[in-house]
């Protein structure tokens, strides 16, 4: 399986905050033998791989199953329109106009988020979208007692769609802000390590990283990994913003995140190895938003981080483009990673 | 022919304003077996299907609808391979950054795209819906020139949405704005000329184009046919929550809305309703104080006039990618204009 069809496949999954069995399911199904897995308390997906040495401390390696999206808070008795709440970082004037899943067990029941049509707009009514509180999703029941059969409060619900080729080797699609980043890793997985190394698939990184809080605790890492989506504000004829992460210009290799500030030593040794490898890295000095970066620095008695971004286009929307140029590099980039962070370690 | 599956296939072919081609050509296809005479696709892309030619003295019924759908085209190509594009007809600029697309250019294949936006940031956390004269598509090419060999400047771009069912007989997708429409009058043609020799009036059809920017195809073909009886079949605003319940009263699956204005034929309205009463087809009026916002206003002027009827499907999050319709009021509207063309001539069922 290549790259861009192991992250087609795992973006096929559904799995916001708090639901991420099925995505755990494809990732364990391509996991590669000889390592050993377990599952935590709140659904981490933990993977141990030996490497040629042990190293002196544990080393890391994280990227987060979970996507942003919606949960059901209850069905409105005048339209049948299911109310919900967000569940992570999703820019919320993107919402409507989408075709939406709730799920409901293991079905996933389709509806679409709507609004009111441009034509009724009353003149001082402003020419923007709606906030969240004020958009249902409609799944064409009739009264609310047939949607109430359908869907319950709780039920989570996610942006349908696939991830599919785009452009010049991109992929465009829903969760791939979260689920490129898996695939990357499962790749290092599949290779010869120099050192062993723990694999952790994260949950609930887009409401508050529980699950990277709770793994860096059970793993105890002298050192951690942390493989995340950046976002890109790269189009030029928009303005682009010029310290913006771009796509096809490598991996991102990130000096801080909003509230606090990576291993310096960690960041140094790595921009120096991708100059060794030749494989273009990108650097982020400013960040908006928190993640599993600083989840990892502070879980019991803290540990230092490395974050490798993946440059991403329309981030924290249903609509996702990324560059299997930038995640090709990041693949290539992760093997002498784990060399080098062990050899820092020892 | 059945109303889900036409549906799934109308709303499929590409008919954007201007570029009508696709679906024009389909939509032939589709009303030729019950074409009496060759079915003409005119130079705007109208289909006019005759099902049975007036004969002297008697009365002439149109049914009309438009099959163009709202879209963008491609003004020009930036520097850095992204896709300017201007507005074909009343898109809905709030939803649009981030939201997929297809660019019918140069493959044979539709080139994937999204709406490009830039993502708020700290100091600037806002979103400004895009104007209309500042919207881009990105395809996922930096390279003006490898660009230029796939799209062109005129090229129209849909949003890329399938069309799914939604519970019970409802379904969502785009350009449900008017392909439902398009698809009452394609049942509505199929079952009238099924019993043609008992008619005594003549019934054309006819798929007009150019309809979101200003009832262009529809203004000329009906002229061209010269009908004395109309009835135009669009699709109107059922009421969401965000509306008001009082001003907007039309509800999804309580079947065709029957038109009142200044423009359409109060006593074909009436006879509509009566009818719909008469044979236990579900109805709703739809009262419109001044212009109706459909080919209906054209036809109502062609020549010296026609007396013209407006029938709307309700609609939820019209001119939106997720257009929500419920399939039986297809078939109802349908099954009212039937009743309608027999009625006319003073035909007998």
């Amino acid at each position: 399986m290549t790259l861009s069809e192991r992250i087609q496949e795992l973006c096929g999954a559904v799995g916001t905050p708090g639901n991420e069995v099925e995505v755990r399911r494809r990732i364990s199904s391509l996991l590669p033998d000889g390592c050993t897995r377990r599952v935590d308390t709140l659904g981490n997906l933990l993977v141990e791989k030996k490497g040629a040495k042990a190293p002196a401390s544990p080393i890391l390696f994280s990227a987060h199953m979970d996507e942003p999206g919606l949960i059901v808070e209850n069905v409105d008795p005048l339209t049948a329109g299911v109310r919900f709440a967000l569940s992570g970082n999703l820019d919320t004037h993107l919402l409507s106009g989408r075709k939406v899943w709730v799920l409901s067990g293991t079905e996933r029941i389709p509806g679409v988020i709507g609004i009111k049509p441009i034509h009724v707009l009353r003149s001082t009514e402003p020419d923007e979208p709606m906030p969240a509180e004020d958009l249902f999703i409609d799944l064409g029941c009739m009264k609310k007692e047939d949607a109430e059969k359908l869907v319950h409060p709780g039920d989570a619900a996610a942006f349908a769609g696939a991830v599919t080729p785009f452009g010049h080797r991109m992929l465009r699609g829903r969760a791939l802000d979260s689920r490129s980043a898996c695939a990357v890793l499962l790749g290092l997985l599949e290779q010869d390590l120099p050192y062993d190394i723990t694999a952790v698939f994260t949950v609930q990184r887009e409401t508050g990283s529980a699950g990277m809080k709770t793994a860096a605790f059970q793993v105890q890492p002298g050192a951690a990994v942390v493989l995340e989506s950046v976002p890109s504000a790269d189009l030029a004829s928009l303005g682009a913003k010029k310290d913006s992460p771009k796509l096809e210009e490598g991996p991102v290799l990130s000096l801080r995140e909003q509230k606090s500030f990576y291993d310096r030593e960690l960041f140094v040794r790595c921009q120096e190895l991708a100059e060794q490898e030749k494989i273009p890295v990108q650097i982020r000095s400013a960040a908006f938003g928190t993640g599993d970066g600083l989840a990892a620095q502070t879980a019991g008695r803290g540990t230092r981080v490395l974050e490798l971004g993946i440059p991403s286009r329309y981030s924290r929307t249903p609509c996702c483009v990324q560059s299997l140029k930038d995640l090709d590099a990041l693949e290539k980039l992760l093997l002498p990673v784990v060399g080098m962070v062990g050899d820092i370690l020892s | 022919m059945d109303a889900v599956e036409l549906i799934d296939i109308l709303t499929q072919i590409r008919g954007v304003s201007g570029e009508e081609t696709a679906v024009s050509e389909r939509i032939a296809q589709l009303c030729a077996p019950f074409s009496e005479q060759p079915v003409r696709t005119d130079h705007f892309h109208n289909v006019i299907c005759t099902i049975r030619p007036p004969k002297e003295g008697e009365p002439h019924l149109l049914l009309e609808a438009h099959l163009d759908e709202i879209g963008f085209m491609v003004s020009s190509i930036a520097d850095d391979g992204l896709l300017r594009v201007v507005p074909c007809g009343g898109v809905d600029r709030r939803l649009q950054p981030a939201s997929p697309v297809l660019v019918w250019g140069k493959p044979q294949t539709p080139v994937p795209g999204v709406v490009g936006y830039l993502p708020p940031s700290l100091d600037d956390p806002q979103h400004p819906t895009p104007k209309a004269d500042e919207m881009v598509v990105d395809i996922g090419y930096s390279s003006k020139e490898k660009v230029k060999t796939l799209v062109s400047p005129g090229d129209r771009i849909t949003a890329d949405m399938e069309t799914i069912r939604l519970q019970g007989t409802r379904v969502t997708g785009k350009a449900l704005d008017n392909r439902s429409g398009c698809a009452a009058v394609l049942l509505a043609g199929e079952m009238i000329a099924a019993c043609r020799d008992r008619l005594r009036c003549g019934v054309t059809l006819l798929f007009g184009s150019m309809e979101e920017v200003g009832s262009v195809g529809t203004r000329s073909a009906a002229y061209d046919i010269s009908p004395t009886h109309a009835i135009a079949v669009d699709v109107s605003f059922s009421a969401t929550h965000d509306m008001s319940p009082q001003k907007y009263t039309g509800k999804l699956g309580d079947g065709p809305m029957i038109g009142y204005s200044p423009v359409l034929s109060k006593d074909l309205s009436r006879y509509l309703e009566k009818q719909a009463r008469k044979n236990s087809i579900p109805c709703q009026t739809e009262i419109m104080g001044g212009r109706t916002g459909t080919d209906a206003d054209a036809i109502a002027i062609i020549r010296g006039g026609v007396k013209t009827g407006l029938l709307s499907i309700p609609q939820r999050y019209m001119h939106t990618p997720v257009e929500v319709i419920d399939t039986e009021d297809v078939r109802q509207t349908a099954m009212l204009m039937l009743f309608y063309a027999y009625d006319l001539g003073g035909g007998v069922l």
